[in-house]
């Protein structure tokens, strides 16, 4: 296949995952999706519900704006109202939620926060002010970090001082590991982060195959991308094989882009420990700057109050970041916790997971719904007697099925 | 939604990437200018080799992180 559309093609679709639930069998599969793009893929055209109800799709923790914890909102924010300070981000994190609200509140509080779509507008908001602090809030994987590093050596090449990072970006593998060694969750493999790959490669995913015996598939974001992993994930795990494999080899080469691996190296160095929201802290899974660019680090220049903040109690962000709840079975999900209103990150970004849910899979929820609510069974995904996952009836019985 | 997103996913802190038809180089400052979806950007070309007119890439956060053949992945 050569065009989008044909990845798009509902025929070969549905005979896809009939082949898919012909060949599941009785075992109840559990594939993770570890990157927030397919999240949003599989919500938006429905693969959920063509797939067999034993083969359940996993969301894992790979959306950017997701996985911020709230203390490192909180430290952007104060960055903000510093005095001098343009404020710059990408346009979902300004609605991640802090302590004390979030960037566009600060924003109608008087701060000079800014949307940008690149660290390379920041950068010339930064030469069109040269008596402002222009400050960048990076986040994201690996995907977004050759941008943010690329920035920050056209600004030392070009000699622009008034640059700052305030470095998030985070790494792929340490989340897996993290999710790997936790005893919540059983999982028969992974989709693998097709952006995240078209930087790293492939090979950095042998750790999962080698020391976890779980296969990983890399695969693309249209919806025969997905069927066709899941696929083969299910075909090694049924030819006794556990491999590495490149369903999206149209973008992604197996050794990844070695020039921003270069430049990533060049700029980044990785951190000792960063916490993610849900997973907590977790040691080398985050970049910071070198030494080189200190002038730029945000963290270093400005005074950055660093306090951990725990979420809010209603929050169930992390049970869902793991993959361990279902979004629906947060007990403020759709009523408290809307897009409009998040209280957690997930419902910020569309590729949150419970985002997804709220925008796309009200027929879903409505079906796993209708079935706990008649069988009196776990539901889905929610069923390894987690102590996080334990939803009972009459809080299923309280969740209104979204009609929006 | 923010008007500004592409297919309903916020395109800068998403990890997506989207696909530029290239319409001209400026090798100098190492940036491609082409369109997505019709509309006008530049993107920094300095992690490709040899950008040409008619390229395809594909792009995240305003930088070109690989390239494609013409006319896949929905350019
Ligand atoms: S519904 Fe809201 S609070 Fe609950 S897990 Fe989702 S984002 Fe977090």
């Amino acid at each position: 296949m050569k065009f989008a559309d044909e990845f798009r093609d509902a025929d070969l679709a549905r005979a896809l995952a009939a082949r898919i639930a012909g060949e599941a069998g009785d075992k109840h599969w559990k594939i993770m999706e570890v990157c927030g793009g397919h999240t949003h893929t599989i919500f938006k055209y429905g693969i959920e519900d063509l797939l067999p109800s034993n083969v359940e799709l996993v969301h894992g923790p790979g959306c950017p704006v997701c996985v911020i914890p709230m203390g490192r909102v909180d430290d952007g924010i104060a960055v903000a109202h510093e005095p001098g300070v343009i404020f710059t981000c990408f346009g979902d994190l300004m609605r991640v939620p802090g302590s004390d609200g979030s960037l566009l509140d600060a924003k109608a509080a008087g701060a000079d926060v800014r949307m940008v779509y690149s660290p390379l507008d920041a950068l010339k908001i930064a030469q069109q002010n040269p008596d402002k602090k222009v400050v960048f809030y990076a986040i994201g994987f690996e995907t977004t970090a050759p941008s943010t590093a690329l920035t920050l050596l056209r600004a030392k090449a070009e000699g622009i001082r008034n640059l700052f990072v305030f470095c998030n970006h985070v790494t792929i593998i340490p989340p897996m590991k993290a999710i790997l060694d936790s005893p919540d969750l059983r999982l028969d493999g992974f989709l693998g982060p097709g952006h995240v790959s078209t930087v790293v490669g492939i090979r950095p995913f042998e750790f999962v195959t080698n020391t976890y015996n779980k296969p990983v598939v890399v695969v693309g974001f249209e919806p025969l991308d997905i069927l066709q992993g899941v696929h083969m994930i299910m075909q090694q795990i049924q030819e006794g094989r556990c491999e590495v494999e490149n369903q999206y080899r149209r973008v992604v080469h197996d050794d990844g882009n070695p020039k921003a691996l270069e430049v990533l190296a060049r700029v980044f160095k990785l951190r000792s420990h960063f916490e993610w929201r849900g997973l907590g802290f977790i040691s080398q899974s985050a970049l910071e700057l070198r030494d080189e660019f200190a002038d730029h680090d945000a963290e270093k220049v400005f005074s950055v109050p660093g306090v951990r903040v725990a979420d809010p109690k209603a929050c169930q962000c992390g049970e869902v970041l793991k993959g361990v709840l279902k979004p629906w079975e947060c007990k403020v999900f759709g009523t408290a916790c809307t897009p409009e209103t998040p209280i957690g990150t997930c419902m910020v970004s569309s590729e949150g997971a419970c985002a997804a849910y709220y925008n796309f899979g009200r027929y879903s929820r409505a079906r796993d719904r209708e079935r706990v609510l008649a069988s009196g069974e776990r539901p889905a995904g929610n069923g390894n007697g987690t102590a996080n996952g334990a939803v009972a009836e009459r809080d299923l019985r309280a969740i209104p099925v979204q009609t929006r | 939604m923010s008007t500004e997103c592409h297919d309903e996913v916020c395109i800068t802190c998403s990890d997506q990437l989207l696909s530029l038809i290239v319409t001209g180089v400026d090798l100098d400052a190492s940036v491609a200018r082409g369109t997505v979806d019709g509309l006008a950007t530049e993107v920094g070309i300095e992690l490709i080799d040899e950008v040409l007119v008619g390229d395809v890439l594909l792009c995240h956060g305003g930088v070109a992180l690989q390239r494609s053949a013409p006319l896949e992945v929905g350019a």
